[in-house]
Order: C-alpha cells, then structure tokens, then sequence
C-alpha cells in the first residue's frame, strides 16, 4: 500500500549510515544511507532477512543509537541534536516500545511494570497506577494488576507489553519483532490492537517482523537488505520476500 | 522519577531477594552495634573516673593559691579585687595550718592539720560529715575518724562533748608579721560534726575562730563561676596578677584524652566488623546489578534518566545502611543497657555504689547512624556508577 497523501511526516530517516569498529581495522556498516519517511497516520511495517538492520534503524529511530552519518528527525527535532539525557526524556514521553522479549522488572507487580513510563515521567504514584490500570482495562487483564508478570502466560505479558507501551499516551508505538515468541491467537491479537491503535486511535506504528503474513496490514513497508531500504521495483521486494518465505 | 517511587522499587528488589537482604542488613547491623557497644564502653569507663575525680559542680570552681608565698598574699583585700572580675558567684577562702587536739581532762595531745573555712567552702569542697555538721561558729568543730581515734575518743558518743585546739600560727598568715612560729592559747570547742576516715587527722573549725587569733591570711580560695565557659577568662586575670590556679577540668582534660585514644582502639575493632559488612553489602549490591542488567536496559529504553538510575541502585545501599545501622543502633545500645540494668541490681544486693559501665551519648549516636549511612552511600556508589553506565541495548541482549 502507499502512504496516505497529505498526512506530515512523523518520522523522517535522511542519510542514515551506521558503522561499528569491530577492532582498529576492521569496520562493519551496518545501516548504509537510509532515507526514508513514515507519516503520522502510518502502520509501517520494517522487513527484511536477518542482518538486514532492521533492528538497528528501529533503535535510531527511538534515539537508543547515535548515527555514524545522517540524522533522525522525529516531528521537527533532530534527535542528533539531543543529549543522551535529553533523548531519553524524548524517547519516555514520544515513543512506547514493545519487544519481542518480555522485559520486567521482576519485583515489580504488573500495574508497576505497565505505570514505569509514567513513574519515569515523574508522575506520583497514584495518578501512575490509576492510568496504568486504565491501560490493563484496555487490554482486558486489569485482573492481573497485582500478580507478577513471570506468573502470566506469553500472550498475557505481551499484552501487559502493550499497556506499557500505550500507557503514557505516546505519539508513535515502535515493536520490535512483537510477535515473534507467541503462538498463532496470541500474535493475531497483538496486530489488532496496533490496527485499532492505528485507525481508532490515530497512532503511528513502527514495527519490525520476519512474518509476511503481516504485511498487508501496513500502508507502508520498508523491505530492508544489507542495511540498505530497498527502493527499486517491486520486483526486488518480492525477491526479498521469497527469500523471507525460504528462510521462514 | 519521584524520589518516594525510586525508594519504593529500591525496597521492592530487596524484598524480593529478602534472605540475602536480610544477612547483609544484619551484618551492617552487627558492624554498627559493635561499635556502639565498644565505644559505650570506653564513655562509661571514662565517666566513672571522671566522676570519681570531679562532681558536675566542680566544673565551675577555680581553686587559687599564691604564686609566691612570700610576696604574694591572699587576704580580704585581694577577695574584693578578685571579687571586681565578674562572672563570679562566691569566693569561699581557707586557712590550712597545724596544730594539737586534745580531750578534756586528758594530758596528751595529738596533733592535727586544722582547716578553716566556711559554709560555702564545704561545699565547694565536697567535705561533708558523717554525723552532725561542719562548725558555723568559731567555737564549734568538727573531727574527722583520724582524729577522733588519736585523741582516744568514741566517734558515736563525741558529739556535744569540747575538744581544746590549740594552733600553731605561722607568722605568714598574720597581718602584723612576725617572725617564726607561735602557738595560740588552747581554746575549748565543742565537737558539732564528725567526718569520714581519712590518713591523716584533720579538724575542721571556722574561720571566724581564726579571725580572733589574728589570722587575716589565706591558704588558699575556691571561686565559685556562673558559668565554666567563664573559667578561662577568669584563670588568666587571677594569674595577671600573681596567683597560681587549679581547675579541675584540666585533670578531667587529661583523663579524656587518654579516654579518647582508648575508646579510637575500641571503635577500631568494632570498625572490622563493620568493614566486613560494608564488604558484603558491596557483594550483594554487584549481584543485584548483575542480576538486572536487563531490567537497566528497559529502565533505560523506556527513557529513564541516568541520575534515575543511579539513584535507584544508590536507594538500596542506603536502605540497607539505614536499615542496619539504625537496628545496630538499638542493640548496641540495648545490650550495654542490659548490662547496666544488670550491674544496678548486683550493686543493690551488695549495697555497693550504683554504676552506670555503658554510657552512649546522644551526639554519638548521632553519629554513628550518619555513618552507617555514609557506609551505605558508598558500598552503593559503584556499582550505581556501572549502573549508569550500562549501554540499553547491550543490557537487553543480556544473556
């Protein structure tokens, strides 16, 4: 699908190389001259086989890596221009993440877990726990506000991901892989609730996957190859995605 | 971060490793209490040799004496001048000289140091009776055990009986100065006191009785200051103008000095252990870190600022300092007062001086909390600053 006409750029990749020394001589380059655009309105899916950099363009995209060359301009603020302190402020409050790995904080129950962005964010700890059981609501496992995470199962805690990552009420909703260690229902639930979070709720989704399965649901899709987004014909990117499927 | 959510996750982990917390707050506990004890002991130790040098009242009396007999001479006139210093509540003078004793009706004498003085210098002094009272009048005196035993008198049956004194006066402690010695007529006193055993016999007359002999000179004085922050002032002008002073406190100075090198030694075993503790916390808050290098990389992803961090780590080495040092407060203190309680009713059943062997002051106290946490602050400040310094993505990837 193309991106809807008339929407802003939300996100905007210009010249993003990034290299890493693996020792004195040796480089390798990860992300080659990336550009790219995802508007506000966007459900942009990022594919491509494994090595590819799609995870790596994700972390530039949040500010969780600094480029070798290029920039990332999330709605007007260069985020070169921050300081790791400043973008992580930015990265608190703009973006909510989820991973493919269930990240917790053991010894914190789950609506602890789920109102973290917000304990970050300075927020006292009932106005946090409020929103944060708002957020379990909407994701139908507010009964599980006292328990641990380790207790629920992987579907649950992914969905306890999500509240996290909608409770602070961001601008864009980036995942990486967010689908990748849950079984058929659970995964098919995830990308509802990023639909509904795209159509109903006017989020922007940034999402990386290996599951082409997915892709129609996106209006925009990043093909990704040896750090590169592919931009020629679609030939090429139905080339990628034939090699996804042998891999998959 | 709001400071009460980062104490609230920081006791939230150590709960959920609460075997671990628990050994190592006790082993800050044990450190801290160790410390209280050992150097409660060395303050109790000192203030039973300082209170058996000095009563609290002491601390505010001077005792002066003439620098040079023979040129310098305390009389009424140098009390008056003294008496322009300030500052000054009494100046109680005392005549020390010798001189026979002897009972009535009996033709041997014994000899005998004889004090004069007044109301305020007993009690400046400290001398009290054992029965009766201290001479108010110059015909009235009062014998201590020593005496009484050399004259061949029963110490429960001398009171309300006269003594005849009979002084010998030196030339130096009269206004016309004479040479040599010369002894007064025998004067007939009645015994009005009787005073605790001493080496040496003593009497006790007032000073009016010396004041009919002629004698206008004193031995010495006890001044007697509003407060012992005046003391210093004061010693300076006395020995401006000739006279030699004692204070107490300067003994007191010493026995402390001596005291605060004891209870340092004290305070250095008690530190061993607290050492050891301080080691264990350092361990058990690298494990922590260890243990959640990843739960730092979401922190950190999710956006929480370096110094959030760092306080995060920072709040669980305080709790455990705050924890233990405040529990090693309490039975540090408890047990020296156990013992205290014990040695009270010991003292009570052998009808012994009550002693107090464990004292912890408040200002030590004090300190030793500030310490135990300080103690914490540090154990927590390196692995706080690893914290800081964890890359988010190298920690989520951490296996």
């Amino acid at each position: 699908m193309e991106p809807e006409k008339g929407h802003e750029a939300i996100i905007r990749v210009e010249g993003l190389s990034k290299e890493f020394s693996l020792d004195k001589e040796t480089k390798v380059k990860v992300l080659d001259e990336v550009n790219l655009e995802i508007n506000s309105t966007d459900f942009a899916i990022i594919y491509g086989p494994s090595g590819s950099g799609k995870s790596t363009l994700l972390h530039h995209i949040v500010g969780l890596e600094k480029p070798t060359i290029g920039k990332v301009v999330v709605r007007g603020t260069n985020l070169n221009n921050l300081s790791d302190e400043e973008r992580a402020i930015f990265r608190a409050e703009k973006f909510g993440m989820v991973y493919q790995s269930a990240y917790w904080a053991k010894a914190l129950c789950v609506w602890e877990n789920v109102a973290m962005p917000l304990f970050i964010d300075g927020l006292p700890e009932n106005k946090a726990k409020k929103r944060a059981v708002e957020a379990l609501e909407e994701m139908g496992i507010s009964k599980f506000a006292n328990k641990l995470p380790v207790q629920m199962s992987g579907g649950e805690q992914q969905r306890v991901g999500l509240a996290r990552a909608l409770v602070n009420n961001p601008w864009i909703i980036v995942a990486d892989e967010p689908t990748g260690n849950l079984d058929t229902h659970n995964a098919d639930m995830v990308m509802q609730v990023f639909q509904e979070l795209n159509k109903q709720r006017r989020r922007t989704i940034v999402m990386v996957t290996h599951n082409l399965a997915y892709l129609p649901i996106a209006n925009k899709t990043i093909a990704m190859r040896d750090g590169k987004v592919v931009t020629g014909t679609s030939d090429v990117k139905e080339q990628i995605r034939e090699e996804l499927k042998g891999v998959l | 971060m709001k400071t009460k959510v980062i104490f609230k996750i920081a006791f939230k982990n150590l709960w959920a490793h609460r075997l671990r917390t628990i050994l190592t707050v006790l082993g800050v506990t044990i450190g801290i209490a160790s410390i209280i004890f050992l150097v409660s002991l060395g303050y109790g130790l000192e203030r039973l040799v300082t209170d058996q040098v000095a009563s609290f009242d002491a601390f505010t009396v001077i005792d002066v004496s003439s620098a040079n007999i023979s040129t310098i001479k305390i009389d009424d006139a140098s009390i008056e001048k003294i008496g322009g210093f300030g500052h000054i509540k009494t100046i109680s003078p005392v005549t020390n000289l010798a001189g026979r004793i002897k009972k009535q009706e009996s033709s041997s004498t014994a000899e005998t140091i004889i004090t004069g003085g007044g109301a305020d210098y007993w009690r400046l002094a400290g001398i009290s009776t054992e029965q009766g009272k201290l001479p108010e009048n110059s015909d009235e005196i009062a014998l201590n055990a020593s005496a009484i035993s050399l004259i061949g008198e029963d110490k429960n049956t001398l009171i309300g009986k006269n003594v005849d004194l009979e002084m010998i006066i030196s030339s130096e402690l009269r206004t016309n100065i004479l040479d040599g010695v010369e002894n007064s007529e025998p004067q007939t006193l009645k015994v009005t006191g009787i005073l605790k055993d001493e080496k040496s016999p003593v009497v006790y007359i007032n000073l009016g009785l010396l004041k009919k002999e002629d004698i206008t000179k004193y031995s010495s004085l006890k001044i007697k200051v509003d407060d012992k922050d005046d003391v210093p002032a004061l010693r300076k002008q006395l020995e401006n103008i000739g006279f030699s002073t004692e204070y107490v406190g300067d003994t007191v100075n010493e026995i402390s000095q001596v005291f605060s090198f004891f209870r340092a030694v004290l305070a250095a075993f008690g530190l061993i252990a607290l050492v050891v503790a301080a080691l264990g916390t350092f361990n058990t808050l690298t494990i922590s870190l260890l243990e959640r290098i990843r739960e730092i990389g979401l922190f950190k992803a999710l956006g929480m600022r370096n110094r959030d961090v760092y306080k995060l780590f920072l709040a669980e080495s305080i709790i455990i300092g705050v924890v233990g040092g405040l529990a090693g407060l309490l039975i540090g203190w408890l047990t020296g007062h156990i013992i205290n309680e014990v040695l009270y009713v010991l003292a009570t059943k052998s009808n012994a001086e009550k002693i107090s062997m464990f004292v912890t002051p408040w200002f030590f106290s004090l300190g030793a909390a500030v310490f135990s946490v300080i103690v914490g602050f540090l154990t927590g400040w390196y692995p706080s600053k690893r914290a800081v310094k964890i890359d988010p993505l190298d920690a989520l990837r951490y296996e």
